[in-house]
């Protein structure tokens, strides 16, 4: 019973990642970047040393803007995945449902008032459901630009050879072309 | 020799014209058409040029003159088509006024061709054409004719291939772009080979109406080359995809296995590290990669975790000797082995564990990882590390030393409760 929701959950979260389109070389903060043009929100990604009493990242939703605070004092990889996780979330649509205020908000970004935080999600343990579905996302978002790293070409001029000498018969549509739900995927 | 050259290029050329065509169906770029159009043009040509084909087709009729004009233009238009390709590639894209004129260009140069083929008043029979001796040269203008242009449109294929290889990262698609462009270059061979046989039109009028040997051995490896480099990134994905995977995931699955110690003992401590605490601990093998990074990033979840117990002085107790226990003092922070560093991190992460483990209260400042911000951000490179740091953890004397001290250090703190 429980594999079958973990199964489903993995399915539900691969069909998600496959939607996605992976900057090539793929870079964490780029792909941020995409997707707030896509949403037409900011995303602003704020490194911070990592303390004993908040998580290494947290997802902070205002009126105006998103705020990743993460790790920065770990690895690269580490912290490029502490980044998916938080955007993970923006792309389920977490957001959505997230309490609406936290302690760790308020020592992260002392200077934001408290009134305008409208939901904040935090990476510390994976017993919410969202929580797991975020760090699979994010997780498979990395593999997958492991595996297009390891056999697909890069450079500006990637698009157009690919569809002249690749296996595609257009160019794949560019962020731009993409929907807001089509991100959030079926689930959304 | 002739014929199996001329068939091998023949059935490489359909072949991948075939196989264009199936992707066009799904595409809408007329590159495409060109791309599918040259193979498709050129294969046909060498298809009816080899020996044993224009035999065959002479006992059903007399049509060497006109197998032989109809496969000349084709592989004239081929020329075109691969003129066009060159054009579409460069960097601001098609310019359509270039391609318009080009193609009023081409269709010029095809006509002439003809005509002056026509006028040469050639006759193909058994595989050799005969001009007439007033109209010898008529066959020598066209052998001109038809090695300048064709060189001239594989100058400009090359010329642009030569420009995109240069832009494009290394990988697939490079490799591809280079076998085009030796593809390109011996095609010119090829082309301008046909200049050899300007002294025989002018002095016997003679013309091989199939394909010699140098000529279809040339068509066979200028096809290979050619076809071989525009699938290159299907090759690739073959060889890096499906074929390649078994091999990936037995690697992924031991070095999944090879960091067990290291996870298993953050896990024990850390237990919210894992985000499937009921799953197996080995993993399937098709999925070992996706566990493999789960690994890493718990491992790295684990480490952070554990940052409020490193002891103050991490960086400095294990890093006096390596492995080996030889003294690697003298070697600055910087310029420790890869070595020397995880056995640093791997007794950094085992005295915390030692420390938690015996309720040692956390710290509310914390050293950072020693060596976080060296390793590249790539899962190659940190599976690299953490192999080194999990073989430091389990069995370097250093790391050893280190769960002593701290041991020691906590049962001290035990004893003598008092601040300090």
């Amino acid at each position: 019973m429980r594999s079958d929701r973990r199964g489903r959950q993995r399915r539900r979260c691969r069909r998600i990642v496959d939607r996605l389109d992976l900057p090539s070389p793929f870079d964490a903060a780029d792909f941020i970047g995409a997707l707030a043009r896509l949403r037409g929100r900011p995303i602003e990604l704020i490194p911070v040393r990592s303390e004993t009493d908040i998580p290494c990242g947290v997802l902070i939703t205002t009126d105006r803007a998103d705020y990743i605070v993460y790790a920065a004092d770990t690895t690269p990889l580490h912290q490029q995945h502490i980044l998916l996780h938080e955007a993970a979330h923006v792309i389920c649509g977490h957001y959505e449902t997230a309490p609406a205020s936290s302690a760790a908000a308020r020592v992260l970004l002392p200077d934001l008032p408290p009134a305008l935080v409208r939901r904040v999600l935090s990476r510390s343990v994976y017993t919410e459901p969202q929580e797991q579905e975020a760090e699979l996302v994010a997780s498979l978002i990395l593999t997958r630009a492991a595996h297009l790293a390891r056999t697909g070409p890069t450079g500006p001029e990637w698009p157009r050879l690919r569809t002249l000498f690749g296996g595609a018969g257009n160019q794949e549509p560019t962020g731009e072309n993409q929907s807001v739900d089509g991100l959030d995927g079926a689930d959304g | 020799m002739a014929d199996l050259g001329s068939l091998v290029a023949a059935t490489l050329f359909l072949s991948f014209a075939l196989y264009r065509a199936l992707i066009i169906w799904r595409g809408s770029d007329p590159a495409q058409r060109y791309i599918a159009g040259f193979a498709a043009c050129m294969g046909a040509a060498m298809l009816f040029r080899a020996p044993v084909v224009m035999s065959a087709l002479r006992d059903l009729a007399p049509l060497d003159t006109v197998v032989m004009l109809i496969t000349h233009e084709l592989k004239s238009f081929a020329h075109v088509l691969l003129l066009l390709v060159g054009l579409s590639l460069r960097p601001a894209g098609p310019d359509h006024g270039a391609q318009g004129r080009q193609i009023r260009l081409a269709v010029v140069v095809l006509v002439a061709e003809a005509a002056v083929l026509l006028m040469a008043g050639v006759r193909a029979e058994s595989g050799l054409a005969t001009a007439p001796p007033d109209r010898r040269w008529f066959l020598a203008v066209y052998n001109v004719l038809f090695a300048a242009y064709g060189t001239w449109c594989l100058l400009v294929l090359t010329r642009e291939l030569v420009r995109q290889t240069r832009q494009v990262a290394a990988g697939p698609m490079r490799t591809g772009l280079r076998l085009m462009t030796f593809a390109a270059l011996l095609g010119i061979v090829w082309t301008l080979w046909v200049l050899t046989y300007v002294p025989m039109n002018l002095t016997q009028g003679l013309h091989t109406a199939s394909e010699d040997v140098v000529c279809s051995v040339l068509g066979a490896v200028t096809a290979a080359l050619a076809t071989g480099g525009a699938t290159a990134t299907w090759w690739a994905r073959a060889s890096g995809g499906p074929l390649a995977a078994p091999g990936r995931w037995l690697s992924a699955y031991r070095t999944h296995r090879a960091l067990e110690p290291l996870w298993s003992a953050l896990r024990t401590e850390l237990p919210q590290i894992a985000l499937d605490p009921a799953g197996p601990r080995r993993p399937v093998l098709w999925r070992a990669e996706f566990d493999l990074y789960r690994r890493v990033i718990e491992i790295r979840d684990g480490h952070l975790a554990l940052r409020p117990y490193f002891p103050a002085d991490a960086t400095g107790r294990a890093a006096l000797t390596g492995t080996d226990g030889t003294a690697a003092a003298s070697v600055g922070p910087g310029e420790r082995s890869a070595e020397v560093r995880a056995v640093m991190e791997a007794a950094t992460i085992a005295a915390a564990l030692e420390g938690k483990r015996a309720g040692r209260a956390p710290a509310g400042v914390h050293p950072a990882g020693p060596v976080s911000q060296q390793i590249a951000g790539t899962i190659a490179a940190e599976v690299a590390w953490l192999l080194l740091v999990t073989a430091a953890f389990v069995s370097s004397p250093e790391v050893a030393a280190a769960r002593i001290r701290a041991r020691t250090d906590t049962t001290g703190l035990k004893n003598d409760p008092r601040p300090r």
